[in-house]
């Protein structure tokens, strides 16, 4: 039988050290990797992100060219009554289902005033035009779920009241 | 297990949904040649506008994939990210332009990775803000008009992502 010395003893300490330390950085190393993607995941992912948006996205455009082509400005004009809260809730109500480019709902909104119809409504029917989205509401349920999107755009529906009555209140207050 | 089922649920959702549209369309052809030519019209213009959007918003959902941790969305949106959360949120939806459905997939995301429902709402509400539309607006309602709008609308936009964080978002447990 060989025998160990106690330098042959420390040797293979300190090389079994060696060994463990070399195999906790190794490790290391190969759990950053893990958490950092790499560029071609980063664009698969994104590319399944949009890809399983699109059906919808284009349903919701398909809805839009629709909307463009019956419905005109004369039968908007038409809705509003001269009753200063009915004409509130008609706009923001209209401008929830309606959509498109927000220039549209300053142009409308524009021949709704020269039309004598009140501040409150033409300005409750733009706030909702862009921030109430009754025809994306496929869109938004699909990616971020039904309970937010429903929140969120019944939230944006009651503040396009709130925000109208504000904005008139100031004006006058300015006038 | 779950997820994978809610997963194809919503593309059988956005499946069927497009499906109805294009029946729709093809009724309006048989029916209404004149009215299904002014609606493809209106639909290939917003298709032109919106690629570039589409390529935008490809570019920026890879880059916050690549770069961004959900530790650090936690940090600047997630919950309980204070006042950081609100100021960035509302300065990236009035920057922020395209179509809002364009955005939805980037929040799907964001969202998955500890962005708050709040914050989403905040940045979605305040894209309403246009500011390339600013000079359409002053030229139909005057300045101030347009001035008392977009301050009243970025309020309002804090106000509904406040309402939204308190329904929907859960607070992180001290303990995780």
């Amino acid at each position: 039988m060989e025998s160990w010395s106690l330098k042959d003893l420390r040797w293979i300490h300190h090389s079994n050290l060696m060994v463990k330390k070399i195999q906790k950085e190794s490790n290391g190393r190969k759990t950053k990797k893990k958490t950092q993607p790499s560029w071609i995941d980063s664009f698969t992912k994104a590319a399944k992100g949009i890809f399983s948006m699109l059906p919808v996205i284009a349903g919701v455009i398909l809805l839009l060219g629709l909307f463009k082509t019956f419905v005109t400005e004369e039968m908007i004009t038409a809705l509003f009554r001269g009753v200063f809260f009915i004409d509130g809730l008609i706009g923001s109500l209209l401008g929830s289902i309606l959509t498109g480019n927000a220039i549209t709902s300053y142009l409308i909104g524009h021949e709704l005033l020269s039309k004598q119809v009140s501040l409150f409504a033409v300005t409750a029917f733009m706030v909702s035009w862009v921030t109430v989205g009754f025809v994306q509401l496929p869109a938004e349920m699909t990616a971020l779920g039904k309970r937010f999107s429903l929140l969120r755009n019944a939230v944006s529906f009651l503040l396009s009241f709130v925000v109208a009555g504000l904005v008139t209140f100031t004006m006058e207050v300015l006038a | 297990m779950k997820q994978e089922k809610n997963k194809t649920k919503k593309n059988l959702f956005g499946i069927s949904f497009l499906l109805i549209m294009l029946c729709i369309y093809a009724i309006m052809f048989i029916l209404d040649s004149v009215a299904f030519s002014q609606s493809v019209h209106y639909v290939g213009s917003v298709l032109y506008t919106l690629i570039p959007v589409l390529i935008l918003v490809f570019v920026i959902m890879s880059v916050f994939h690549y770069y961004l941790k959900p530790k650090t969305i936690s940090k600047y949106l997630g919950v309980g990210a204070g006042w950081k959360g609100w100021f960035l949120s509302t300065i990236f939806g009035i920057f922020s332009h395209g179509s809002i459905y364009m955005w939805y997939p980037l929040f799907q995301q964001i969202h998955q990775k500890g962005m708050s429902y709040g914050f989403i709402a905040v940045f979605l509400y305040n894209r309403s803000v246009k500011i390339p539309l600013l000079p359409a607006l002053i030229l139909y309602f005057g300045l101030t008009y347009t001035v008392v709008l977009l301050v009243w609308m970025i309020i309002a936009g804090l106000i509904e992502g406040k309402i939204i964080t308190v329904i929907l978002d859960r607070p992180v447990s001290p303990i995780q």
